[in-house]
């Protein structure tokens, strides 16, 4: 999607008609809104969002959301019947042009300000004809879900790289590079009112035997559809938990008794986890050499062994074979021998070749010998290599246990000596945090329990498919009731195999692509990744020995982010998923729909608290995405916003709002020095507030 | 993803999707077709009802 105009009629603060045209150049894919706090960015970006959505597309922040229409139009409206606040928003999307325009008329306001008229016209040969089911089309253009990652407050937006907030990404992974459609589809496919209702077909037509098994498979269904919605409670209470966790820690870390102690107690925690995955795969791998390798091990005996019959055949002079018992067979056969004697039968000479033949070796015992010394130096070689490989990730697994046993002692500390200070609140919000991490733990480990218990029945179902498909229907009807079912079940499988070829493909190519431009904006030391489960880590290396050499031994770990941090990285993950989007419309798939799409990303004041990140933010984001809408402040944009956009040539329109009011915010200016040139951006009106869009001639 | 599989034109989930039998595919795309529709709306009116129409229709 890439928007090209806006138009805005008496919605909120903006009175009368106002309008932006979008720069839809590539190269120059930046269109920058000046606006001083308190003059309606935040109102701009909900016009966007009120034109696609409606009221439920309206940002938390927006105070008063039921007052659509400009207050001071409203007050004065003589006819509430023909007086609205509409949005007209023009924008093209694979490579359809289109229109959309939501009203919202006074009297309906004062009725319900939630139900609004909303109409889409689609451009085809230069014909605008009228979409039908208007709000449906523009959910399956921009989904609902995806609107927070490319409509939104910049300095609101540092939650989405908080651990408790992986669902979202996954959610929006999902949705932006077309994975939701693979799920719903395998959903409904075995949904009750599709595989249920197939099998209650079958059921009627076939053998009570067959019938029978049909009834087992839908009890097993049901528990199966019980237990996935304890799980996703269970899940939604640990998310639950984890953030009321997050929220004490970060009031302990705000109280100046706490905060060293929390500070230290948030390091060790990301320790622990980093340790317990890295313990993991330690563990992991020391399994697949016990597995693979180990038996090595246990073949000592049976080396030795053969190490000493090769030994014997050795002295003895039979290996190697001094003369092979088939080159005297063909000399007795020919009755000549090599020095040309005659070997007839009963001669002294063929009575000693004869006699050579009991101790010639044999040609395949020759082999097979020599194989046997080979295979047993192998395994003495593989044994030496797997007792080192061993001793080694053992060595590392014992280092690590060690190092997470430290790592809780220091924790339990803490816990004593925060809960031990005098003040009364910390004791609170330390024994509150104690509770949640008990909770926390039984949830957990429910999980366990739940997951096991959804194997088992998975299992039983499969069991059952195949035996119902291996009883065989004598009526027609019958057979093609469980054709239809077998077809489904078939579907479903192939459209669980997509979803994980898909999600396995993308995913490392998406963590790339974060990791990149995460190093882009961020600088050297810090690198990011996604997770196998999709929760979005900030890592960086540390030097685990005593020496300073850059060769000694380091380890990943997770970092500690601050808000700015956050903000910084979910800035990146939405422009690497954007980019990512961008790059995939391009790649050919079974199905439009399955593939990603252009979408601009319109960012309102993205620069608040990145400081030292800025230039990287101004100078990469234009870069990923299509299209940047950006509303910005003069305290943002100033200095090192400005050189950067200057210096990559990305802006293609400038606009800036003047505020009409009795007040102008503290922080505001009055006059903003743009480029070349100075804007008046307030003027004093006592009667009504209103803000004006102006384009700026740059 | 890589330009490889861009050039040939195959990706490996539409290489998994040929080896499917053709009536399963037929299905498999119908299903999405339909899902495509209304796969953004909160409520999802006769997508299971659309979806066993195709059933129907498509495996005989």
């Amino acid at each position: 999607m890439i928007l090209e105009k806006l138009v805005i009629e008496n919605f909120r603060q903006f009175r009368g008609r106002q309008e932006i045209f979008f720069s839809t150049i590539k190269e120059r894919n930046v269109t920058l809104v000046h606006a001083e706090n308190g003059f309606g960015k935040t109102a701009l970006l909900n016009a966007l969002l009120w034109g696609f959505y409606g009221h439920d597309g309206l940002t938390e922040d927006l105070p008063k959301k039921e007052n659509i229409i400009h207050e001071g139009v409203a007050a004065r409206c003589k006819n509430p019947a023909s007086t609205a606040a509409k949005v007209t928003i023009w924008f093209s999307h694979d490579n359809e042009k289109y229109r959309l325009e939501r009203e919202l008329t006074l009297e309906q306001e004062r009725l319900d300000s939630k139900k609004t008229d909303v109409t889409l016209e689609q451009s085809t040969d230069g014909m605008a004809l009228p979409v039908q089911f208007a709000q449906k089309k523009i959910f399956t253009l921009m989904p609902f879900g995806i609107s927070e990652f490319l409509f939104f407050n910049g300095e609101g937006i540092e939650h989405l790289a908080r651990e408790e907030n992986s669902a979202k990404i996954t959610e929006a992974i999902r949705q932006m590079l077309g994975l939701k459609l693979l799920e719903t589809g395998i959903e409904d496919l075995r949904h009750q009112s599709v595989l249920g209702k197939l099998r209650a077909e079958l059921r009627e037509r076939t053998s009570e035997e067959k019938a029978a098994k049909i009834d087992e498979q839908m009890k097993v269904d049901d528990e199966i559809v019980e237990w996935n919605k304890r799980k996703e409670t269970n899940q939604k209470n640990i998310v639950a938990t984890d953030s009321e966790v997050a929220m004490i820690n970060a009031k302990l870390e705000l109280n100046r008794e706490a905060h060293h102690l929390q500070t230290r107690r948030t390091e060790l925690e990301t320790q622990q986890s980093a340790h317990n995955e890295h313990l993991a795969a330690v563990t992991k791998r020391l399994g697949q050499i016990v597995a693979e390798d180990s038996y090595a091990l246990f073949a000592g005996d049976l080396v030795k062994r053969g190490r000493e019959i090769v030994n014997k055949l050795r002295s003895e002079g039979k290996i190697p074979a001094r003369v092979l018992n088939t080159f005297l067979k063909e000399l007795l056969d020919s009755h000549c021998c090599m020095c040309k004697r005659h070997l007839d039968d009963g001669s002294a000479e063929r009575k000693a070749v004869e006699e050579l033949m009991t101790y010639a070796g044999d040609q395949q015992f020759n082999s097979a010998v020599g194989a046997l010394d080979n295979a047993l130096g192998r395994i003495e070689e593989g044994a030496e290599h797997t007792r080192k490989a061993l001793q080694e990730t053992n060595a590392a697994r014992l280092k690590i246990l060690d190092d997470l046993k430290l790592i809780r002692e220091e924790l339990a500390d803490i816990h004593q000596k925060i809960g031990g200070k005098a003040d009364e609140e910390i004791y609170k919000l330390e024994e509150a945090r104690e509770k949640l991490l008990l909770k926390q733990r039984e949830l957990v480990a429910e999980q366990a329990r739940i997951d096991l218990r959804l194997e088992e029945f998975v299992k039983r179902r499969e069991e059952l498919r195949k035996e119902i498909q291996d009883i065989t229907d004598n009526e027609a009807d019958a057979q093609k009731a469980q054709r239809r079912l077998n077809a489904v079940e078939e579907s479903a499988r192939l459209l669980e195999r997509l979803l994980e070829i898909e999600t396995g493909e993308l995913r490392p190519v998406l963590n790339k692509e974060i990791e990149e431009h995460f190093h882009n904006i961020i600088g050297i030391g810090y690198w990011a990744k996604l997770s196998d489960d999709f929760k979005l880590k900030i890592m960086k290396r540390i030097n685990v020995s005593d020496t300073d050499d850059d060769a000694a031994p380091s380890e990943e770990r997770e970092v500690a982010l601050s808000q700015g941090q956050r903000q910084v990285t979910s800035l990146v993950f939405i422009a690497s998923l954007v980019a990512l989007a961008r790059r995939r419309s391009e790649i050919p798939t079974i199905i439009k729909g399955l593939t990603g799409s252009e979408y601009p990303i319109v960012m309102d004041s993205p620069f608040g608290q990145l400081a030292q990140f800025r230039p990287g933010v101004a100078r990469w984001i234009p870069e990923l995405a299509s299209q940047v809408i950006i509303f910005v402040s003069s305290t943002q944009f100033e200095g090192a916003v400005a050189t950067e956009l200057k210096k990559s040539k990305r802006i293609g329109r400038r606009y800036y709002l003047t505020y009409h009011g009795p007040n102008i915010h503290p922080d505001a200016k009055r006059e903003l020095q743009i480029g070349k040139d100075t804007v008046t951006v307030y003027f004093e009106e006592k009667r009504e507030e209103f803000t004006e869009i102006q384009e700026l001639e740059s | 993803m890589n330009a490889q599989k861009q050039h040939s034109g195959e990706t490996r989930s539409r290489e998994e999707f040929q080896k499917a039998p053709e009536e399963i595919r037929e299905l498999v795309k119908s299903v999405l077709q339909e899902e495509r529709q209304v796969m953004h709306m909160r409520t999802r009116p006769d997508i299971h009802k659309n979806i066993l129409q195709n059933i129907k229709r498509l495996v005989q």
